[in-house]
């Protein structure tokens, strides 16, 4: 009969405030787990189980930092015999604690690890080592159950050396890794590491990685449909309103005005729709201030981070005038020797170039039934779309980035380098796809099509720019410090 | 599953979508997932897939509100087609009256009821080339159909209604939200083309019951030069499509010939030089004018009118299957759903936090403190120094002390022989039980008011966080000791 492999399981322990919720949260991907710099946060296990369609697959255990480990170990060591009874004496160990309040940390913590979990003791390499640890490490090893040792880093010190070597004596694999900072990769690099512990955990957390790979791409494909879904509206949005006589100037302020609120809450709901993807429901983005991505939409700093030079200008122009006079050539059958396209090029170049100033226009218009109207919108500024899609690549890079551990508000400083290099090779793609959607509208399926993939590829290779290592200049001081970081992979 | 038009599924599933939108995306995203497991062994299109899911969401309601809409489509298609009918029957009536004094004019029979309908015919064909170009067309084209202006007047309730009205309170609400610009336009030219084959029904029926029932006398005239070989030409030419197999329905060139009449005075027509003779041959061209308006009328309208239900359908499935929301939804349903998250979280705990007072500094100071260096701390000379430490008297504690040696340690302190206990702590490191064990070990040994101070040290070249700080606050401030201090070095 074959027998299921067993589900892995990892408890994740060690001395109070070393990041051990940090870990689960960013490996769970779950932002609520409890993390505090106080001590104590966490009182009690909680289990994180990765599932793929109900099927679980592995097991991740946040526990309480011990508490009492000397006097624990004062304990058990009176009551061991021989290095053979160890297990068998932290089993006793929980049960003649069972209803006492001494050991209510020590119990939690090691309760899962007797029943068969794994252990991955963390401790903060930015503080010195200290013998206090003994204690823990040495309960830990009188489990007998396969574990790793993790070194973190909170603050800014440096003191992996010495940690290395006093973890080296109690666990045989010990590996770096930052809760805050580690991307995606370190991520996977650290559950390919959990599969070293034992041979037939290897197997489903080999699974398990490969979902999370598919899960990273099925997330980047559905960006790419929330992204071109918020150009595809905001590009085509214009409102009509029914009017008696004229407009004074006054209101039609206000009427351009609403138009740019409608654009922003467009906007605003789009980024909430990419943070749930990524499991972010409570993500703080108001208070930060020269952050890119918290900018308003017509801030002068995002236009000038992702509108156009004036070149670009001149070709995104003349596309979208070439789009217009085409319609001209086709109506009249060719018999333009499309002429309309030319022209239309030439005067969208030059509207481009001198009228881009004005974002939203309005103008008055009749319906078929005879009704006077005001249209305003839809914005035709080329560097429009170019400044939308930057911001929103821009958000998309710092939600992937993120880690579900940190717990201050989304920040991205700088990342012109990235969009400029983004659009450098297929700007004019792209604008031959924005003027489309600007005259076709945002109904037709293919344009759409077009444009998700696009987006997409965009949203590979800004993933692709950052994993080379391009300047971003995040100033998290954690990130910087992790960069130092050596890794034991 | 219900049995829904596109039209019905289309508002069923934008409304289920934005009901979504109101509810944890990793919760529709788990019951999404759960729908595609379902239908796993089922080789579905991407529609059917969707079409699965919107049946997985139907209500208990009899009635959803994309039925309801549909409903109301279909009632005004129904009241437009019945009024067709009769416009169609009524016209037929009038342009065919014969009161025996003056022919039918054919020529003014065949323009009215199939010349003009059959030149928006035309038009309406040229909007319907798949281009963008066309839509201005299109709008245009869309003011000679009746179908627009009763949609017209239902657009103009709709427009009244607030969008914010939730879509279940008012189908209407739903229309106007959902169906968009290009859909509403091919529905009213569905809807108009209802109207024109009802219409021509009413007019073929017309035609036959008049045929019938009375002795009808066509004939032709006009006031421009024509002669009668030039409209039998032009006949020839409308009757060519069933002149193979309905050559009776040809007019031939003696009937055209015969068929001329002159009006002159007093309104009195007078047939050409042979009139009189031929005229039972004059009732023969109804069978004409009964297959101009099948041809021209009836069978093209019939061909339109499957033809823009075909469209809507296919537009229907392109815009379902278009929409983003319906990719991610797709990509929700196909895609494995992980799940990483506890099922069990703690909120967490507030610990009160108490800024503990200051140690007088002359305690802090005396020569006759005993110092407590916990768990290895250190301090520096400097450090020394930055406090004004004056006392020699260190002791080490906590550390890799087994709880017996540090308990032997805390009884060699002679009671009395020190007038205050100061704790040297790493205060990066968190406060845990077994120090507040130990707190309570030196208190049993020194009862209060002896004063015990806890002096927080930072790393080297660095300074305690704020963080760290309140960690050790908290906990000092769950133990009711008044004399209980905490001092830093920064």
């Amino acid at each position: 009969m074959n027998q299921r492999p067993p589900i892995p399981r990892f408890a994740i322990v060690g001395h109070p405030n070393k990041g051990k919720s940090s870990l689960v949260s960013t490996l769970s991907q779950d932002e609520s787990v409890a993390i505090s710099a106080m001590s104590g946060t966490t009182e009690r296990n909680h289990t994180y189980p990765m599932r793929v369609d109900g099927e679980l697959l592995y097991e991740l255990i946040d526990t309480p930092g011990f508490q009492r480990s000397r006097l624990a170990m004062q304990w058990l060591r009176e009551r061991s015999l021989s290095p053979a009874d160890r297990a068998e004496t932290i089993k006793s160990f929980i049960l003649a604690h069972k209803d006492s309040d001494t050991f209510i940390a020590e119990r939690q913590l090691l309760s899962p690890i007797v029943e068969g979990a794994g252990i991955i003791y963390m401790v903060d390499g930015a503080i010195p080592y200290g013998k206090e640890y003994n204690f823990e490490m040495d309960i830990l090893r009188w489990t007998g159950q396969p574990s790793m040792a993790l070194i973190n880093q909170i603050g800014h010190g440096d003191y992996f050396s010495q940690w290395e070597q006093a973890l080296a004596q109690y666990f045989s694999i010990v590996r770096t890794f930052n809760a805050h900072t580690a991307d995606f990769q370190k991520q996977i690099q650290l559950l390919n590491g959990f599969s070293q512990l034992r041979e037939d955990w290897h197997q489903p957390l080999v699974h398990a990685v490969l979902m999370l790979k598919n899960q990273r791409v099925v997330r980047q494909k559905e960006s790419a449909l929330i992204i071109a879904g918020m150009i595809g509206q905001m590009l085509t949005l214009s409102t009509r309103h029914d009017i008696q006589g004229e407009l004074s100037q006054i209101e039609i302020d206000q009427l351009h005005l609403d138009m740019k609120q409608s654009l922003r809450e467009i906007e605003q709901f789009h980024r909430l729709q990419i943070e749930q993807l990524y499991r972010y429901q409570k993500l703080e983005r108001h208070e930060q201030k020269l952050s890119i991505i918290n900018d308003d939409l017509f801030s002068e700093e995002s236009w000038q981070l992702f509108g156009l030079t004036s070149d670009q200008l001149l070709a995104a122009g003349a596309i979208g005038g070439a789009a217009t006079g085409s319609t001209i050539d086709l109506l009249a059958s060719g018999s333009t020797f499309f002429l309309g396209t030319g022209i239309g090029a030439i005067l969208g170049s030059l509207t481009a170039r001198f009228g881009a100033e004005k974002l939203v226009k309005s103008s008055t218009t009749k319906t078929n039934t005879g009704q006077k109207q005001v249209v305003v919108g839809p914005i035709k500024s080329p560097h429009f779309p170019y400044v939308i899609l930057g911001r929103a690549i821009c958000h998309h890079m710092a939600i992937e980035r993120r880690t579900h551990a940190q717990r201050i508000p989304i920040e991205v400083v700088e990342n012109q380098n990235i969009t400029q290099r983004l659009f450098r090779e297929d700007r004019t793609t792209f604008d031959r796809a924005f003027a489309k959607i600007r005259k076709r509208g945002n109904d037709n399926k293919r344009q759409k099509e077009t444009l998700v993939e696009l987006i997409e590829q965009k949203l590979m290779d800004a993933q692709t720019l950052l994993s080379s290592g391009i300047q971003t200049n995040d100033h998290n001081p954690t990130a910087s410090a992790a960069s130092s970081t050596k890794q034991f992979d | 599953m219900r049995n829904q038009s596109p039209i019905s599924q289309l508002i069923n599933l934008y409304i289920a979508l934005e009901k979504d939108k109101s509810s944890d995306a990793d919760t529709n995203r788990a019951r999404d997932r759960r729908i595609g497991l379902k239908y796993q062994t089922q080789t579905l299109t991407e529609l059917q897939t969707v079409q699965c899911w919107l049946s997985e969401h139907e209500t208990a309601e009899p009635t959803t509100v994309g039925e309801t809409c549909q409903k109301i489509i279909s009632a005004s298609t129904m009241i437009l087609s019945i009024f067709g009918f009769f416009i169609g029957w009524g016209l037929s009536q009038i342009v065919l009256h014969y009161d025996g004094n003056q022919p039918v004019n054919i020529i003014h029979a065949v323009l009215t009821l199939i010349g003009f309908q059959f030149a928006i015919l035309l038009l309406l064909l040229s909007c319907l080339i798949p281009s963008g170009f066309n839509q201005k067309l299109k709008e245009t084209v869309l003011v000679f159909n009746p179908g627009f202006w009763a949609m017209q007047a239902l657009g103009k309730i709709i427009k009244k209604i607030p969008t914010e009205l939730p879509v279940h309170q008012s189908p209407l609400v739903a229309i106007k939200k959902y169906i968009n610009k290009n859909l509403w336009i091919n529905l009213l030219i569905s809807i108009s083309q209802s109207f024109a084959f009802w219409l021509n029904l009413g007019m073929i029926s017309s035609l036959y019951y008049l045929v019938f029932s009375t002795d009808l006398a066509f004939g032709w005239n006009t006031t421009l030069n024509f002669g009668s070989d030039q409209i039998h030409g032009v006949t020839s030419i409308i009757s060519y499509p069933w002149q193979s197999f309905f050559p009776t329905g040809v007019p031939s060139e003696a009937l055209v010939e015969i068929s001329r009449y002159y009006r002159l005075e007093n309104g009195v027509g007078i047939f050409n030089d042979k009139g009189g003779l031929f005229a039972k041959h004059l009732g023969e061209w109804w069978l004409f004018l009964f297959l101009s308006l099948l041809f021209y009328g009836l069978l093209p309208r019939t061909i339109t009118l499957v033809m823009m239900k075909l469209k809507i359908i296919i537009s229907i499935r392109k815009e379902m299957l278009g929409q983003p929301e319906v990719r991610m939804l797709l990509s929700r349903i196909n895609q494995p759903h992980i799940t990483t998250q506890s099922q069990t979280n703690d909120e967490t705990p507030i610990k009160a936090r108490q800024k503990r007072k200051r140690m007088a500094e002359e305690l802090l100071t005396s020569p006759d403190s005993v110092i407590l260096m916990w768990s290895d701390a250190i301090l520096s000379a400097k450090q020394i120094d930055q406090i004004n430490i004056s006392s020699q008297r260190y002791l080490n504690i906590g550390g890799d002390l087994t709880p017996s040696q540090q308990q032997q340690i805390v009884q060699s302190i002679g009671v009395g022989s020190s007038s205050s206990a100061l704790i040297v702590v790493k205060g990066w490191e968190a406060p845990m039980m077994e120090f507040s064990d130990f707190l309570n070990q030196l208190r049993l040994r020194f009862p209060e008011p002896y004063p015990i101070a806890i002096l927080l040290t930072p790393l080297a070249q660095s300074t305690l966080s704020e963080a760290n700080i309140e960690s050790w606050e908290t906990l000092l401030s769950h133990r009711q000791d008044e004399n209980l201090y905490i001092e830093k070095i920064q």
